[in-house]
């Protein structure tokens, strides 16, 4: 029983660590910082820990799909990201994948619950 | 909050210094936001900032996503004959470094032998501790630029089935032992010319030796030897991870083998790097009969002149044998190799 723990363990963070980024993207056309973002991704449902956010939010913006900007005015100082306009375009390119695949999936799912 | 800083500077200490301020600011506000959203009004007590710092984990682990890919000094890639390299050397230095030390101390006066005995281990530590840097440095430089290399060369063009290399007929495969030999010996002579020069001498009861080489001018050409012995080690390294002769293996251990070879010519063209009076010491010992008048440099300068030819033969037969070996197990028929494999 505990092996199949271990394996869904293993198998979960592979699952969803390419959909992370999807729903990264899609919050992002507003500015968020780092938390502010966290805190809405894990209202709606999508759990994510700051330690894997942050760095993630800093690779995006490398590969040029976010673009930052630090805010000094309030308490403390906040860097927000939003979206780049190559990010923007990525982000419907992966959003049709992503419908494509989901429905891919559902047939696939909901074939082996008919039989 | 001085538990605050010390996780902070335990995260950005392992990142490149260029995003260290970045990071440091981001991060602060991310564990204020944190405390702020556990004490929800009240006042943050010390078990509130453990909470938060154990749930943004280790800082190895968060330095190491903010960095991205793993990084090594030596990768799995190259593990391997770095391992078996290692050894060789340490074996060999440590060897040499003990044949130096026992002409050193047959050589010297008694009240000095002692001291000599007295330095062995530092001796030998140190010869292992530089074997080990020299190759350890050269193997982190091949890792740092292979990684870089392949990067490239993928880019450009993809991988090809194409690009696999052939299965190796028996005859192609370079033998292990071939190289590992040669890097033995290089590091012996290395060790000896460096630390005991006197070991090249001829050895007489109880007369002082006679020198082959003459010391001053061996040890002012001791760097332009050394850089040929790193070179030659370079190429014996070079056919121990390839295994197996092919046209570039051959391109690049010619070009290696010339680098040396140029070298080496450079320092015995000098021939004040013989000892003159070699022979004249070897008649006084042994008092054999010359000629009246007799000149007891020239047969060294013959010896030198034809100790340059020595050299240029060795370097043409090397050069030629690689050629031909390549070339006979290059171009091989894949079917008749099939054929002969055949009972």
């Amino acid at each position: 029983m505990s092996d199949q723990t271990d394996v869904v363990g293993s198998l979960l963070p592979e699952l969803r660590r390419g959909v992370i980024v999807l729903g990264v993207l899609s919050q992002l056309g507003e500015p968020q910082y780092g938390y502010s973002l966290m805190e809405r991704l894990n209202d709606k449902g999508m759990a994510i820990d700051a330690g894997t956010l942050y760095p993630l939010l800093r690779r995006l913006e490398k590969q040029g799909l976010l673009q930052s900007e630090w805010v000094v005015s309030g308490a403390k100082p906040r860097k927000y990201y939003r979206l780049s306009e190559t990010g923007l375009r990525v982000y419907r390119v992966l959003c049709n994948e992503w419908t494509a695949m989901a429905d891919n999936m559902g047939r696939l799912i909901n074939e082996e619950r008919s039989d | 909050m001085e538990l605050i800083d010390r996780y902070i500077y335990a995260v950005i200490r392992l990142l490149p210094v260029k995003q260290r301020g970045d990071i440091e600011t981001e991060l602060r506000g991310l564990i204020d936001d944190m405390l702020e959203q556990r004490k929800r009004g009240r006042d943050a007590g010390g078990g509130d900032i453990e909470a938060v710092l154990s749930e943004l984990g280790e800082p190895s682990s968060l330095a190491a996503k903010y960095s991205g890919k793993p990084r090594y000094l030596i990768g799995p890639g190259i593990f391997e004959t770095y391992t078996t390299v290692l050894k060789i050397a340490l074996a060999a230095s440590v060897f040499g470094m003990l044949v130096a030390l026992a002409v050193n101390f047959a050589a010297s006066p008694p009240q000095e032998a002692a001291k000599i005995l007295g330095d062995v281990l530092g001796s030998i530590f140190s010869a292992a501790a530089g074997a080990f840097t020299w190759v350890t440095a050269v193997f982190a430089l091949i890792e740092y630029h292979s990684a870089d290399l392949n990067a490239i060369k993928l880019k450009k063009r993809g991988w090809k089935p194409s690009d696999l290399p052939e299965i190796p007929v028996k005859s192609a495969l370079i033998r292990r032992s071939e190289p590992i030999a040669g890097i033995l010996f290089i590091i012996i002579f290395y060790t000896l010319l460096n630390y005991a020069p006197g070991f090249f001498s001829i050895y007489h009861g109880g007369a002082s030796p006679i020198p082959v080489f003459q010391p001053d001018v061996l040890k002012a050409y001791l760097p332009l030897i050394n850089i040929g012995f790193a070179v030659s080690i370079l190429k014996e390294i070079v056919r121990l991870a390839y295994g197996r002769y092919t046209l570039k293996l051959t391109a690049a251990t010619i070009v290696l083998s010339g680098i040396s070879f140029v070298l080496t010519v450079i320092v015995f063209s000098n021939f004040s790097i013989w000892n003159p009076d070699f022979v004249y010491s070897l008649h006084q010992t042994y008092g054999f009969s010359v000629p009246p008048g007799f000149d007891f440099t020239r047969p060294v300068l013959i010896f030198a002149k034809a100790f340059l030819g020595i050299i240029l033969f060795a370097f043409s037969v090397e050069t030629i044998s690689a050629v031909i070996k390549t070339i006979r197990v290059g171009s091989y028929d894949f079917s008749r190799l099939r054929r002969s494999d055949r009972p």
